[in-house]
């Protein structure tokens, strides 16, 4: 699956983590109090009386593409590419940033899962990418 | 007073008793089923039991395992709870044999009122109205219209050995009538082998009311009002409130009274609850004895907020023996308060029950607000016992102040980890009917597919920002340790 790992510097305008399972979203000036938990499979997140239960990208990519799962790497949620790092044919070691989104003015670094080499990168900046579509492959 | 209290129940209403006898400085003894090894009741209480296997039968269900675990940890007294052996009379029964008090009515009240033919003669000999209806003795077709006529229109032709809805016809004017019966009484013929009939008034859109009773010892019963519970599916109640929008001061009184009497002719004592059918509202509506349940209710709470009376404390007083503290007269309703049922099943999948990790689970606490519960986060929802989460009690001075606390509230309490039904309860507090207090007990089977429909569509796209933020910041989840790059996890113990 998607490992999207978080450095202290990318906390999120738009979703700010307070701890503890809460979360601070803010439209502007206008602000909200979210409740989320995350599991390995699936996320639930519940905002105004509404529970969600969100699927990983690996629960999500398992429905929606038949691309070898180990080896396809997918945005999370609806969101626009906006920096590719590597190129084809690039090894990388784990834990490189790959692709960059971007969704609800918030940074999602898809980073590598483990070592290996791009084998192929499907998308492109500027596109407006969904959940379980791979963006690139590592072999 | 008892100094040793056995509750033989589980979830909210087991960890409600046990909270009363702490407060009243009784010792509490939960019994528990492997499945509830590290439920909320069983590790609250003072002591607790092992009482067998995850199966109710063969635990919370077994009167030998709970008079077996009194005895063992020297309870004087048990408590039922509702639902499982509340209204067994097995239990009183034996209670009494091992010199055990058992708090609620007797064995005989609980007996009188179990079957519902005995309950409606009891009813009926007490003055109470009961639903008209009769078998005629004379089946011709002219002595079934001459019932019918005596009853009044609209009635239902049933089947005197049926059930289940076969074969039943409505009839509304005497135009239809003779055509009806006939057709009545074949149906019943080739459905049961029987074409005897029985007329009944037909009520129709009714409310579901119901009176809380309290008896003691020494003959003194009061009455604590009423509880509407029109809003349920299934014969589940889902929302309950108190006042009901359909009396007026002067039904209450009629309603009540007629609630007394039932109690006094069954011999009552401790908590009960006697149920109406409310046919029409104001003063001009009629009520019709449905049955009497005799044991401590679900929805008490919406009673104890607007009496000001903690019925769990006078249920253990009244048992030990001590004299109601108030006469009729003492007792008023102030505000108002209704009872939201949270419970763990999928409203977009037919109510399907829910079972799982309460992952996060955080209730709202804000002025006017009670929550009875039977978990906490962490807790695990088991396959094995009945989906009720908790209850949200919201308080106001009038009916639309506790609706706004009853909504803000559920807009406040989240439960992740498995589904609920808060968003469904939240959709009924809004509708249209329900702020009108135009409800009946077909309420839900009306409207609740368009309720529904409302509950499912699109995932919001900040839903999902919100999820990848959790999947970013938050993977060890809300009880092990955040990640340790989280800078608000780093600035805490930081001097600033």
């Amino acid at each position: 699956m998607v490992r999207v790992s978080k450095p202290a510097d990318d906390v999120p305008p738009g979703v700010v983590p307070l701890g503890n399972g809460r979360y601070l979203v803010e439209h502007g000036s206008r602000t909200q109090i979210a409740y989320a938990v995350a599991s390995t499979r699936e996320t639930w997140v519940f905002l105004d009386g509404r529970a969600y239960l969100v699927g990983s990208s690996a629960t999500i990519r398992q429905r929606t593409s038949a691309t070898d799962e180990a080896d396809a790497l997918a945005a999370p949620m609806p969101a626009t590419v906006v920096r590719i790092e590597v190129s084809a044919g690039q090894t990388v070691a784990k834990d490189t940033l790959l692709v960059m989104l971007e969704a609800m003015k918030m940074e999602l670094p898809i980073k590598a899962p483990r070592d290996g080499r791009v084998t192929a990168i499907h998308c492109r900046v500027g596109e407006i990418v969904q959940p379980g579509v791979p963006l690139l492959e590592i072999s | 007073m008892f100094s040793k209290i056995l509750i033989a129940n589980r979830g909210e209403i087991a960890v409600r008793v046990i909270r009363a006898c702490r407060e009243m400085g009784i010792e509490s003894v939960a019994v528990y089923s492997d499945a509830d090894a590290h439920a909320l009741h069983t590790t609250l209480a003072d002591h607790r039991v092992r009482i067998g296997p995850a199966a109710a039968a063969e635990s919370y269900l077994s009167v030998e395992k709970i008079i077996s675990a009194a005895r063992a940890t020297g309870a004087q007294a048990v408590h039922p709870g509702y639902g499982f052996l509340s209204e067994n009379p097995d239990l009183p029964s034996a209670c009494t044999e091992a010199g055990l008090t058992f708090i609620g009515p007797s064995a005989d009240a609980i007996n009188g009122m179990g079957s519902k033919i005995a309950a409606r003669r009891l009813a009926q000999a007490a003055g109470v109205p009961v639903v008209p209806g009769e078998t005629p003795a004379d089946q011709t077709d002219a002595a079934i219209a001459d019932a019918v006529r005596g009853i009044g229109f609209p009635v239902l032709l049933k089947p005197s050995e049926g059930g289940g809805g076969i074969g039943m016809k409505t009839v509304r004017d005497e135009a239809s009538l003779a055509s009806a019966i006939a057709q009545a009484r074949r149906e019943a013929t080739a459905a049961f082998g029987d074409g005897t009939l029985y007329v009944e008034r037909l009520v129709e859109k009714p409310r579901h009311v119901e009176f809380q009773v309290l008896g003691d010892h020494y003959g003194h019963i009061v009455h604590l009002f009423e509880r509407e519970c029109s809003i349920q599916r299934r014969h589940q109640k889902v929302i309950e409130e108190t006042p009901s929008t359909a009396l007026t001061p002067a039904l209450r009184q009629r309603m009540g009274d007629a609630a007394v009497a039932v109690a006094r002719a069954a011999g009552y004592r401790n908590a009960g609850t006697v149920e109406f059918l409310l046919d029409g509202s104001g003063d001009a509506a009629r009520y019709y004895f449905l049955e009497m349940n005799t044991r401590l209710q679900v929805e008490h709470p919406v009673t104890e907020q607007v009496t000001g009376v903690d019925l769990v404390r006078a249920q253990i007083a009244v048992a030990s023996g001590e004299p109601l503290p108030w006469r009729q007269d003492a007792l008023s309703q102030r505000g108002h308060a209704i009872e939201a049922r949270v419970y763990a099943e999928d409203p977009a999948r037919n109510d399907l029950p829910q079972a799982g990790p309460l992952l996060l689970y955080r209730e709202p606490s804000m002025p006017g607000i009670r929550v009875d519960a039977g978990f906490i986060e962490g807790s695990e929802v088991s396959v094995h016992y009945d989906p009720l989460l908790a209850k949200l009690i919201a308080w106001g001075e009038t009916r639309d102040a506790a609706r706004r606390r009853a909504l803000a509230a559920l807009r406040s309490y989240p439960i992740l980890g498995i589904r609920t039904n808060i968003a469904l309860l939240i959709e009924l507090l809004e509708h249209s009917r329900f702020v009108a207090g135009s409800i009946d007990t077909g309420f839900l089977d009306e409207e609740g597919d368009a309720i529904r429909a409302r509950l499912s569509g699109e995932t919001p796209v900040v839903v999902e920002a919100i999820a990848a933020a959790a999947r970013v910041s938050g993977r060890a989840g809300p009880f092990g340790p955040a990640d340790d790059t989280d800078p608000w996890t780093s600035l805490r113990g930081a001097r600033v």
